[in-house]
């Protein structure tokens, strides 16, 4: 069955808005969501990511690499679910269920492959996502960045610290849902703004921010786009 | 400059348990350890002064101090049958993050064994662990710099003579030992939390109760008292700012301003208990958060959802009956039962909190509530609280008739 990645792609300043009351809500939203989809078969892997302001941003600037410190604007990735489904429609329709802060969107993208690894959460050491960031002026561009990043980081990943990784179809092939009108509304593809778009995520565990940020440095991810790297909830 | 040592110290302070774990398994002991760690610190200062911190701290400390350690072997000419485990683990660098953690975890459960008393298992830690000086140590306790650099010595000597195992105890004997480590931080936060004496608060231990028990659950993820134990901490944490009032008097939960109670760490709250839960966790530390939890979510003292704490209470009670429990159950019953109720609670914790002034703190207060004459119970409040926060509240409770 195709899989799919739910991105959750929320304005931070908002949850700094709810009351604990509220947060404690959302919080066991996602617990009664994950539970529903596992009682439907359809989960697969699902993480929260903690705040931007915690995260690092590493690319290449004039060959050099440069690091930058969150937060990241007001779309940030603040969580992910993996699902499985009859097809996009019926992904979309999952995924619509999905809690988030108000004025939230959803990035619901086909997985092109990649290994998951659940339960994340019960690894020592500290979590950290990856998202691949590629920027191209075109869909296929965009695509042909994101085959470079396959080809030259491909078993490069340190055994003992790589938790999985998942690479996605391009933008185009996906769905957005979004606030329109006081509710949810489904848009079409391409999403290929000006703003870089990720391509997949990957997992490493790591003794501090600073392990995580030097490994990406060094990695080559760095030489055709960058990373934003976030690290995971225990949760 | 001064910035740059104030990072620099930070920087030390973090990375010490990681390269320290490491350095007690190559050299056998925590003082050789610490030493060649400070050599380390002495070489790091002017090299990263002048170029930065390394992208890799820990690695950097841990290749110059095993330098420093080897270097001090060949001078003493010590033949010992640890040099040549030091000469091999050179080689291998970049070690598994398994490794690392476990090293880690090794000097945690080593400094927090129960062969030591609970003050010397404090000390040693934030000593060892958190990295703090022996006179950080007793700034932070009110006792003077000779007791806790005693204390220290006391208890390395004891791990040497006893022949306390460098390891992380085994599946079975695991509960008892981590009970031991989070009565650690426990107490660490506790201290931090309300002194005995003294000024109201002290913001460094807290923030080190916080950070070491961050730490742990990334050591052990998947123990839910670990997660119980930080997500009370950082319950009780958001409410710092508003736990005094511009005076610096100590403010009831019931007066404080809610709105000011810091989110983002309620949330860390949140997050920490749904780990716990999902880890099917019950024990004490996990029921002390949920408590904490309802308070944190409540929009009111009023409209606190007591019926949920006192079924915790009552849970907690049958898992560890205490009368300091059983008196903050009264508080509950009290408010979702009436005053009257709470007052029967307390009857029978008379005798066994004959000495505590929140007992007759919390007397005074129902007393208070229905009417009745408190003068009395807080007087004797008054006369046993440690801390001057506590007392001028008290002092200004007996100035308003009640």
């Amino acid at each position: 069955m195709p899989q799919f990645m739910v991105m959750i792609l929320e304005n931070e300043a908002e949850g700094l808005k709810l009351a604990p009351s509220e947060t404690q809500a959302l919080v066991e939203g996602h617990s009664a969501y994950e539970q529903k989809l596992r009682a439907g078969s359809a989960f697969l892997d699902g993480e929260r990511l903690r705040p931007s302001s915690e995260g690092r941003r590493v690319s290449s600037r004039e060959g050099q690499p440069r690091v930058d410190a969150g937060p990241f604007g007001d779309k940030v990735l603040s969580g992910y679910y993996v699902l499985e489904a009859e097809g996009l429609g019926a992904a979309v329709k999952l995924a619509d269920e999905c809690p988030m802060l108000p004025g939230a969107e959803l990035d619901v993208r086909p997985l092109m492959k990649g290994r998951h690894q659940p339960d994340k959460a019960s690894q020592q050491g500290r979590v950290f996502a990856y998202a691949v960031l590629g920027n191209a002026p075109s869909e296929q561009g965009w695509i042909d960045v994101m085959d470079r990043f396959d080809e030259s980081t491909r078993e490069r990943f340190p055994a003992d610290r790589f938790l999985g990784g998942l690479r996605l179809l391009e933008p185009g092939r996906g769905r957005r849902v979004a606030p329109a009108g006081g509710r949810r509304a489904v848009f079409d593809g391409p999403f290929l703004e000006s703003k870089e778009v990720i391509g997949g995520l990957f997992f490493m565990r790591m003794t501090s921010l600073e392990e995580a940020v030097d490994w990406a440095r060094r990695s080559e991810f760095v030489r055709h786009g960058g990373v934003e790297i976030r690290e995971l909830w225990r949760s | 400059m001064e910035e740059l040592s104030q990072t620099l110290d930070d920087v030390f302070r973090r990375e010490k348990s990681r390269v320290v774990g490491g350095l007690v398994r190559m050299l056998g002991n925590i003082d050789a350890a610490e030493e060649a760690f400070q050599e380390a610190v002495l070489a790091a200062l002017p090299s990263w002064r002048a170029g930065g911190v390394p992208a890799n701290p820990a690695a950097w400390l841990t290749t110059a101090a095993k330098n420093h350690a080897r270097d001090a072997m060949r001078h003493a000419r010590v033949v010992d049958e640890k040099a040549p485990l030091l000469v091999e683990n050179d080689i291998v660098t970049p070690e598994s993050l398994d490794a690392i953690s476990d090293d880690e975890l090794r000097l945690v459960f080593t400094c927090c064994h129960p062969a030591l008393t609970l003050d010397t298992q404090v000390a040693l830690t934030l000593k060892v662990v958190a990295g703090f000086t022996t006179d950080e140590i007793a700034r932070a306790f009110l006792s003077p710099e000779k007791t806790i650099a005693q204390r220290i010595t006391r208890a390395k000597k004891t791990i040497e003579d006893e022949r306390l195992p460098y390891e992380v105890p085994e599946r079975a004997e695991l509960p008892e030992r981590l009970a031991s480590v989070l009565a650690v931080v426990y107490l660490v936060f506790n201290e931090g939390h309300t002194t005995r004496e003294g000024p109201l608060m002290r913001l460094d231990l807290q923030a080190e109760a916080q950070r070491l028990g961050r730490q742990l659950c990334d050591l052990l993820p998947n123990e839910p008292e670990v997660f119980g134990l930080y997500s009370l901490i950082e319950f009780s944490f958001a409410r710092t700012a508003t736990r005094t009032d511009e005076r610096g008097e100590l403010l009831l939960l019931s007066e404080q301003d809610r709105s000011r109670w810091d989110r983002p760490t309620i949330k860390e709250g949140l997050m920490s208990l749904g780990r716990a839960r999902r880890l099917g966790g019950h024990g004490s530390y996990v029921l002390q958060a949920e408590i904490a939890a309802c308070h944190a979510t409540a929009q009111t003292w009023d409209g606190t959802d007591w019926s949920r704490i006192l079924g915790r209470y009552d849970e907690l009670l049958a898992l560890t009956p205490s009368p300091v429990v059983a008196l903050n159950r009264a508080v509950a019953v009290c408010m979702h039962e009436g005053p009257e109720e709470g007052l029967a609670a307390l009857v029978a914790l008379e005798a066994l909190l004959a000495s505590y002034h929140l007992f007759y703190a919390m007397r005074a207060d129902f007393r208070r509530r229905l009417g009745q004459d408190a003068r009395d119970d807080y007087r004797r409040a008054l006369e046993l609280a440690g801390n001057e926060g506590e007392r001028s509240f008290l002092r200004r409770r007996i100035d308003e008739g009640n």
